[in-house]
């Protein structure tokens, strides 16, 4: 499922309303309105159920507003601190649930694969989703991020906090690994 | 099981789906219970106040506090910092008593509201290295993962913070502060985490990055680690030097450093914080000179060895202003050229080159490890001044790290314990700690808890009373723990508070 577009606040207004909220809790308001859509469909194409995703969006913006006194104003967008938190949330979540993770494929994300210069290959779910298994959770985050979301590798790196060029080349290094395995489980088919 | 579980084309949100979830009251209440800065956290994050003396009077006023279950424990007594007042518009380097090293990039602290910090920076700085100075310092031992609980053996933990005045300051986006924390242990099993004082648990950071120093050679142990066990070098970008600074020059293989390689002449430009360095020394008949690698990239150090002495000075390489412009073509060319290796490299996987590589390392490291443990063996444990591993973390963000080994409890006897004094009187423990000769770890229980114990090891137990006392249960007494017992009555040795010491801890250890 395509990510939500990134938050549409004006970066001074957002810094500003951010330093008010540091001082004051209650002064978050507007920016919960503005980065709420993005952090429910952020966690909800990784959990099995809305439920689930509103109650671990809750947990986030209330971890945010705890760590909130702690935020450095940077250039770095806001937006990609909150997805952190989330990120972290959701991993204490199947921590503690011991659930099976959660993976939101839309057939427009295989497409997209398909249509990538990178894979040029034909990809079917029922392939793709068998060699996705054997990905470690790294990996498929890189992929999941990438084409299951449609993010850039500019906002994967603030995502996953590594260089910009780094995102390529880790997300170049999955893909090879999985036209490998695609093609080993074609053979295999055969 | 299967680890995952796609779902394909999921009902994809609506604008109602979204306002349902939305409920900014609940989220402001939830998160004001409790608040962040209040005194326990402060308690954890030891920052924010102006003066040690303050904060421990802090700690020794929340020792009361009945707080619902914890995993922390409550700090002890003082372990002192070890400060330093830097600017941060300069690179430096802090050499620590301990043999540990900090180095602090030019402009890597900020304000909290992102802005460089100017002033003079205090930088504090204290470590942890055995558990008389975690259980006083009231670092929690335990690590919760995948709903099962660890408990930490260590091999090293330190607490770095930065301050302008009385205002905590922040490690700078993108900034990375180097800490080579020196350690006598050697073997590569262990892990770093940081301490979230939010979420109150440890964060894994992954595998502890150890460096070993044997005589004048320096290894690095973990083949995973940034910079190292391969053959493709991203390039060091050319900055002109600092007139002001000192430089020297040197020769350089590029074959064995190609990250230099752009680098037409090798001039190094002096770390300004390496204020041992004389500009004669260069000079000097050293009869050896030697690179090493740092975690930083552009960052190297340089050893001048001869007639019985070694210098170590930080440097990195510069140019001149007038080759800048020549060398930055080359490092562009260079670089496009990194470029296209690691495109390759990820193409076609581990190169025989580099595997061959990987080998000699791991081959190396093996012989360095036990090197490392005959030396350590035959200069004793207590040689805390002659380390010579170190675990090098690098730091984005001030607070507690530490590079530990996740132990279960052990399960050679269970019992239920009885605390009580000399005069007979029982009195309940909030919480005991169990530690092992040799190991340097923490078992953590609870007050009710069954305690569980390797019997074959020397054992401690430090047991915080509910009166708000201290009571010791020293190695030589578990000897006298009948074998078939059940329970048993711990008779403890009480200690005041402002007695504890990490020694008095560890004596209890001698039998």
């Amino acid at each position: 499922m395509k990510s939500l577009p990134i938050n549409k606040a004006d970066p001074q207004r957002e810094k500003e309303q951010i330093l008010k909220a540091q001082a004051n809790p209650a002064e978050f308001e507007p920016l919960y309105h503005i980065h709420y859509p993005r952090v429910l469909g952020f966690i909800y194409n990784r959990v099995s159920d809305l439920e689930t995703a509103y109650d671990l969006a809750s947990q986030t913006f209330v971890q945010v507003l705890q760590a909130l006194p702690k935020y450095v104003v940077t250039g770095a967008p806001f937006s990609f601190w909150i997805i952190r938190i989330a990120k972290s949330v959701l991993a204490k979540y199947y921590q503690t649930s011991g659930k099976q993770i959660s993976v939101a494929i839309t057939d427009e994300a295989l497409q997209k694969m398909e249509d990538d210069p990178e894979f040029s290959t034909e990809i079917r779910f029922e392939a793709i989703s068998l060699v996705l298994q054997t990905l470690g959770i790294n990996d498929l985050e890189l992929i999941q991020l990438r084409f299951f979301e449609s993010y850039s590798f500019k906002e994967i790196a603030l995502i996953l906090k590594i260089s910009e060029n780094n995102a390529k080349v880790k997300t170049f290094r999955v893909i090879e690994k999985i036209k490998k395995l695609l093609k080993k489980s074609d053979h295999e088919t055969l | 099981m299967k680890p995952y579980n796609f779902r394909r084309n999921p009902k994809p949100l609506t604008p109602n789906d979204i306002e349902n979830g939305k409920n900014f009251n609940e989220v402001l209440k939830a998160a004001g219970k409790p608040p962040l800065i209040t005194p326990s956290a402060l308690k954890w994050m030891g920052i924010g106040l102006s003066s040690l003396a303050v904060l421990l009077g802090l700690y020794f006023g929340l020792s009361n506090n009945t707080e619902p279950e914890t995993s922390f424990v409550q700090p002890l007594g003082p372990v002192p910092f070890t400060s330093a007042l830097i600017n941060p518009e300069k690179d430096t380097l802090l050499h620590l008593s301990t043999g540990s090293t900090i180095f602090i990039p030019a402009f890597s602290v900020v304000n909290k509201d992102g802005t460089p910090s100017k002033g003079p920076v205090e930088i504090k700085y204290r470590e942890f290295r055995n558990v008389g100075d975690i259980l006083l310092a009231g670092i929690p031992m335990t690590f919760d993962s995948n709903e099962a609980r660890y408990h930490f053996e260590s091999s090293g933990m330190f607490e770095l913070l930065a301050f302008s005045g009385d205002n905590p300051l922040m490690v700078a986006p993108g900034k990375n502060i180097t800490v080579r924390m020196a350690s006598l242990n050697s073997k590569d099993s262990y892990n770093q985490y940081y301490l979230d004082t939010i979420a109150k648990n440890w964060v894994p950071l992954g595998k502890d990055n150890k460096l070993f120093y044997t005589g004048d050679s320096v290894e690095v142990g973990n083949l995973k680690g940034q910079n190292l066990s391969k053959e493709n070098w991203e390039p060091i970008k050319p900055v002109v030097l600092n007139p002001k600074a000192q430089q020297f020059r040197i020769e350089v293989d590029p074959k064995e450093f190609p990250e230099i390689a752009v680098f037409g002449e090798t001039i190094f430009e002096v770390v300004p914080s390496e204020i041992a360095y004389d500009p004669a020394t260069a000079e000097l008949p050293w009869s050896d000179v030697s690179i090493e690698r740092t975690a930083e990239k552009d960052y190297f150090l340089i050893s001048f060895s001869g007639n019985g002495q070694t210098l170590k000075i930080l440097a990195r390489p510069v140019v001149s202003k007038s080759n800048y412009v020549k060398e930055m073509a080359r490092y562009e060319e260079l670089y496009k050229n990194y470029l296209r290796l690691e495109k390759l490299q990820a193409q076609s996987g581990p190169t025989a080159i580099l595997e061959k590589e990987l080998s000699r390392y791991k081959a190396l490291e093996n012989q360095r490890v036990a090197d490392m443990e005959r030396a350590a063996f035959v200069e004793g444990r207590n040689n805390t001044n002659k380390s010579v591993v170190y675990s090098v973390f690098s730091v984005q963000q001030f607070g507690i790290f530490n590079s530990d080994y996740p132990l279960k409890l052990p399960n050679a006897r269970i019992l239920q314990p009885v605390f009580a004094f000399e005069n007979g009187k029982q009195i309940p423990a909030t919480q005991y700690f169990l530690a092992e000769m040799g190991r340097n770890n923490l078992y953590t229980f609870k007050g009710g808890d069954k305690i569980q114990f390797d019997s074959e090891v020397s054992n401690l137990l430090v047991v915080l009373l509910n009166d708000g006392s201290v009571g010791l249960f020293p190695a030589s007494e578990f000897g006298k723990i009948p074998s078939h017992a059940r329970e048993y009555k711990f008779v403890l040795e009480k200690v005041e508070t402002s007695e504890l010491s990490s020694k008095k801890i560890l004596s209890m250890f001698n039998i």
